[in-house]
């Protein structure tokens, strides 16, 4: 962060008399809250929680995890190092100094070598598009307010995902953007993931009456 | 990587996954990063939103940082795109319009030998958005023109006619002799 040009701005009087101005602002404040406890509320969010919760619970969980993994399976900066593969679980930073392996979600291993962006095979299509079902299915028994929420947050990732691919059109070779885009690909399929999980009591006792 | 000093330990450790060291980086970073999206969203609310949209994005993509650039170029660089995203999702009415902006929230703290800086702060706060991301990133964070035409995803080209057209407007607004600032 160096090197700005004034442009010719500082050899004038006005130029002058601004650029001492501007120096004079302070360039740090403090926000009017701790933002801390809410990161780190999201830091410890596990992508995909394999949270006991029947035949039902477990699918989803094992297709999400699928669909994880075949996404980390294309996660890869230009330099073919270490990814943004999930942090999954307490064990991720010691088997990401594992040479050419990196943590992915759901605790998978995986190697550094595989390449960016949405997985492009038929079956991991397909079932994505199981998945996606299955949310919107499910969608309809929870409350109108969290299926507001919950389609509010799809409508916000999606929208993330559309805003990164334009500026990856731009600037393909971007680690950032490429590992932003990644990372929308991963939150889309943990809501899905979690809206199954979260309704599998109602869709068992259903089962069970 | 070489880790030297004290805060690449920090860095060093949060890179392996210790929250507790990501803690110290944030607490290290959040003022200016805060201080950032605050003059680049004119609105309390929506600073707090980036900024923990800012270190929620750098904590996942924390793996893939390689220290071509400082740590806080990097967090400046997922903070605008944090701002921007917001301006795309909230419409940027909420962002250009200064009749919106709250005053006291804006109220940056200025430097303890600081004259007539909330006026400065509100007239950065009246700027096009185009030219006050530019003001604010090149003029007053000091990043370059690279740096910043990289970050707002716009030409080298018009960061600078952005930051000439800021500058021209900011002295306007002050008052200051001439419009050649």
């Amino acid at each position: 962060m160096n090197g700005h040009d004034s442009e010719g701005h500082a050899g004038s009087g006005a130029g002058a008399a601004l650029d001492a101005a501007l120096a004079r602002l302070a360039l740090e404040q403090a926000p009017p809250r701790d933002l801390w406890p809410a990161i780190q509320r999201e830091l410890a969010h596990a992508p995909v929680r394999a949270t006991p919760g029947g035949p039902f619970a477990l699918a989803a969980s094992v297709a999400a995890l699928a669909l994880l993994g075949a996404l980390a399976w294309n996660v890869r900066g230009p330099s073919g190092d270490a990814t943004d593969a999930a942090r999954s679980g307490a064990g991720a930073g010691q088997l990401a100094q594992s040479p050419g392996l990196v943590p992915a979600a759901g605790g998978a291993v995986l190697p550094a070598s595989a390449s960016y962006g949405p997985p492009d095979n038929a079956a991991y299509e397909a079932a994505r598009a199981k998945l996606e079902r299955t949310f919107e299915e499910r969608l309809d028994l929870l409350a109108p307010a969290t299926q507001a929420r919950v389609r509010a947050d799809l409508a916000t990732i999606r929208a993330a995902n559309a805003d990164l691919r334009a500026a990856l059109a731009k600037d393909p070779a971007s680690p950032l953007l490429l590992q932003l885009l990644a990372s929308t690909w991963r939150q889309e399929i943990e809501l899905y993931a979690s809206v199954a999980r979260t309704t599998s009591p109602l869709i068992q006792r259903r089962t069970r009456t | 990587m070489t880790l030297r000093s004290p805060g690449d330990a920090v860095l060093g450790r949060a890179l392996q996954g210790d929250t507790r060291a990501f803690e110290q980086l944030y607490r290290l970073h959040v003022g200016r990063i805060y201080a950032l999206c605050l003059r680049l969203t004119g609105q309390p609310a929506l600073a707090e939103d980036c900024t923990q949209e800012c270190f929620i994005a750098a904590w996942r993509a924390l793996p893939g940082f390689e220290q071509r650039s400082g740590f806080g170029t990097w967090l400046h660089r997922i903070a605008v795109h944090a701002v921007l995203n917001q301006r795309r999702r909230r419409g940027a009415r909420l962002l250009a319009d200064a009749a919106s902006l709250d005053e006291e929230g804006m109220d940056l703290h200025a430097a303890p030998d600081g004259h007539g800086t909330a006026d400065l702060e509100a007239a950065l706060a009246r700027l096009p958005a185009g030219a006050r991301d530019v003001l604010v990133l090149v003029g007053l964070y000091g990043h370059t023109h690279e740096e910043a035409a990289q970050m707002l995803d716009i030409a080298v080209g018009t960061s600078k006619a952005q930051l000439h057209r800021g500058r021209r407007l900011l002295a306007t607004q002050l008052g200051l002799a001439g419009e050649d600032a």
